[in-house]
């Protein structure tokens, strides 16, 4: 089932077929473990400053005094979860979705901010020393290079002193 | 009576239509205009101040310097955390620090001065970006402009600006994602903008385009390298296409160069579309055990690179993964 | 994006008396949470009860979502209202600036803020899971690797990356599938080992 939880958690498989395999992934089961363990890797990559934390059967016990909730059932035309993804992908690479800004970044700079991490992707998957020349000829004609002037040049310093 | 309110009607909807979109030219003109002033100020102005450039999980404080000679522009960035860093650049070279002294790391092969944004580049700017203005800010003391360009599509990022509104000078530069996450951003803290700037560290570059001595920094067979490494340089007409270029990207380069660590001169291809690059490389695949295939990144700039077909294909550019990934699945040989 | 489909389909099945939905809700979105709470709450178990707290005030009040905002948005407001609120009832006033426009993501400057947040022990654990993920990323041959990048951190669709890496659906199906396989073999003994010491 494992392989069914991966579609279902990225919303790739049809709404029907979600319902039956939600219906199987009870309480500690595998499936549910699958479930808990892909999401985990995914909060991972996306955030390698990562702050572990295991609050599901806390809550869950919480839970067990809760009242289970119910709400009206909604008459909603049954969704067809994988043609949503499929549109939305048509339209995405057709149009383009425009989401305007609406994050504020620092107005002033933090110079203690040094030697502090502020990950934003899996060192992993960080350009190697051994891809610097790629990059350092890709930069000559860069615009970016026409902007920032010679300040985009840091990424390679950084890196260009090392291995060489 | 009713005659004539229809007419009426639609004339004013369509005046207000007509205003609207001049409005929106005229921003648009607005914040390229901002663009072409940066690039000329960054090219003209003597200016020294302290920068933080953060990407990824690093955070970098660096002292740039800048001036524009009779002989050419000289640029020089010195890290001012972590162990010493230094690159000075001057009429297309590079020169880096290592080792206790300054070493030629890349050369321009020969272009006079840093490339400058084509007007051409510039025109079609607007039909792959929504450009906008977004009020001023206070950045190192210094008012500026905000200036936004969103891209209308998903395959390029977006390019906040921050411009100082006296000298053109871009002051602040963030990248960000289609999801509003910062990719890398760049930000003065001090600057000083002409008056007395230190330019004792000029004479450390090499003074071959000065047609002088050879200066004691530069080790004569970085020099050799230096005017093969001119004369090795050409452009071509290479035969390799890449179907899947964006939209708004033109070709502004193709040649046969060397790379540092190569065997064999390397065909580089270059597309922009005024506000970012994509390189294609391609050179024989020498059997190297490639450890490094696949996507990685650095800041803005991501790249992709694997053996296909008995080439190494290296794609390179500030646009998000799945472009250069595009890219690179598109590359293809076209010629003889 | 298409996982939205998912949360609304098993909020609708909380909404049908299915308990169980939630605790899928609560694994997927916990540490997202957590972290939104964090930065109102420094105090690391403090700030976990808060997390419970909250995802107990969703539970309570999901008869009343109708669907209109993502859950997550929804999950989110829920989220600053109880550490807001938390605070106050101990008499500690909520940070003046609140740069949380954005519920997706975090600045430079508020990350590596959270990074005081761990507490030591659990602090290792993040350290250890990190590194295992990092590692099991590297070794992933290419394409697997690709795949799950594409999905994950930049939110790709199936179809979309499909496009990208010119190869049918099902094959990108089966990469990110197996990546994340791959990944979680080398976590498991890691999180099992931890369950059977403390928590």
């Amino acid at each position: 089932m494992k392989k069914e939880i991966s579609a279902l958690m990225d919303g790739e498989i049809f709404e029907d077929e979600a319902e039956s395999l939600l219906d199987h992934i009870g309480r500690g089961t595998d499936a549910h473990k699958d479930w808990e363990i892909y999401h985990l890797i995914g909060d991972v990559l996306r955030q390698p400053d990562h702050i572990h934390c295991d609050l599901s059967a806390k809550v869950r016990e919480r839970m067990r005094d809760e009242p289970t909730v119910l709400a009206p059932r909604s008459h909603t035309a049954r969704r067809n979860v994988r043609t949503v993804a499929l549109s939305a992908a048509a339209s995405l690479a057709a149009v383009g979705v425009v989401a305007w800004m609406s994050q504020q970044i620092g107005s002033e700079t933090l110079p203690q901010m040094a030697m502090q991490n502020n990950a934003l992707r899996p060192v992993s998957m960080q350009i190697q020393p051994k891809s610097n020349d790629y990059l350092m000829a890709h930069q000559e004609f860069s615009p970016s290079t026409d902007m920032n002037g010679g300040a985009s040049y840091i990424r390679m310093v950084s890196y260009g002193s090392e291995g060489k | 009576m009713r005659l004539l309110v229809a007419p009426c009607g639609k004339l004013l909807g369509g005046l207000l239509l007509t205003v609207a979109a001049n409005a929106y030219a005229g921003e648009s003109q607005a914040c390229l205009d901002w663009l072409k002033t940066v690039a000329f100020a960054g090219h003209q102005t003597d200016y020294s101040g302290v920068f933080v450039y953060q990407y990824d999980n690093r955070v970098e404080t660096s002292r740039i310097t800048h001036l524009a000679e009779e002989d050419g522009e000289y640029e020089k960035i010195e890290s001012l955390d972590g162990p010493k860093r230094e690159i000075v650049r001057h009429h297309g070279q590079v020169w880096s620090y290592n080792s206790h002294k300054m070493v030629q790391v890349d050369s321009h092969h020969g272009r006079g001065g840093f490339p400058s944004l084509l007007p051409d580049q510039l025109s079609t700017l607007g039909s792959n970006y929504r450009p906008k203005q977004e009020g001023t800010e206070r950045v190192a003391g210094y008012d500026t402009q905000v200036i936004v360009f969103q891209p209308k599509d998903n395959l390029r990022y977006t390019h906040k600006l921050w411009v100082h509104t006296d000298s053109g000078l871009l002051l602040k530069a963030a990248v960000l994602s289609d999801k509003n996450q910062v990719v890398e951003q760049y930000a003065f803290t001090q600057l000083q903008i002409g008056g007395k700037i230190d330019r004792s560290w000029l004479g450390n570059t090499a003074s071959s385009s000065r047609g002088q001595g050879s200066s004691a920094e530069m080790r004569g067979s970085d020099r050799l390298e230096h005017e093969n490494a001119t004369n090795l340089v050409s452009p071509t007409n290479s035969g390799w296409v890449a179907d899947a270029i964006p939209a708004g990207f033109k070709k502004t380069m193709e040649i046969q160069r060397p790379m540092h660590g190569k065997h064999a001169p390397v065909t580089q291809i270059v597309y922009s579309d005024g506000l970012s690059a994509i390189s294609i490389f391609i050179e024989p695949d020498d059997g190297d055990e490639d450890d490094v295939a696949g996507l990685s990144s650095r800041g803005a700039v991501n790249l992709y690179h694997k053996v296909s077909n008995n080439h190494l294909i290296t794609v390179v550019g500030e646009v998000p993964p799945r472009t250069v990934m595009q890219v690179f699945e598109s590359v293809r040989f076209n010629g003889k | 994006m298409a996982d939205r489909e998912v949360d609304q389909q098993l909020v609708e099945r909380v909404q049908r008396g299915d308990k169980h939905a939630f605790d899928l809700l609560v694994s997927k979105y916990q540490r997202k949470l957590g972290r939104l709470i964090s930065r109102f709450v420094k105090d690391p178990a403090e700030a976990e009860d808060v997390t419970q707290d909250a995802f107990i005030k969703a539970y309570r009040a999901l008869p009343g979502f109708r669907g209109e905002s993502a859950f997550y948005t929804w999950l989110y407001r829920i989220g600053i209202n109880t550490a807001k609120n938390h605070l106050l009832a101990n008499k500690r006033r909520p940070p003046t600036s609140t740069p949380f426009d954005s519920e997706e993501s975090e600045s430079f400057e508020e990350a590596s803020l959270l990074r005081e947040v761990n507490t030591p022990e659990n602090e290792l654990m993040s350290k250890q899971v990190v590194d295992v993920v990092q590692t099991s990323l590297q070794q992933l041959p290419e394409d697997l690797r690709s795949a799950l990048t594409l999905r994950e951190i930049e939110g790709l669709s199936y179809e979309e990356i499909a496009t990208v890496m010119n190869c049918p659906i099902g094959t990108v199906r089966s990469r990110i599938f197996r990546a994340r396989e791959a990944v979680a073999e080398n976590l498991r003994p890691l999180l099992e080992t931890s369950k059977g010491n403390r928590w």
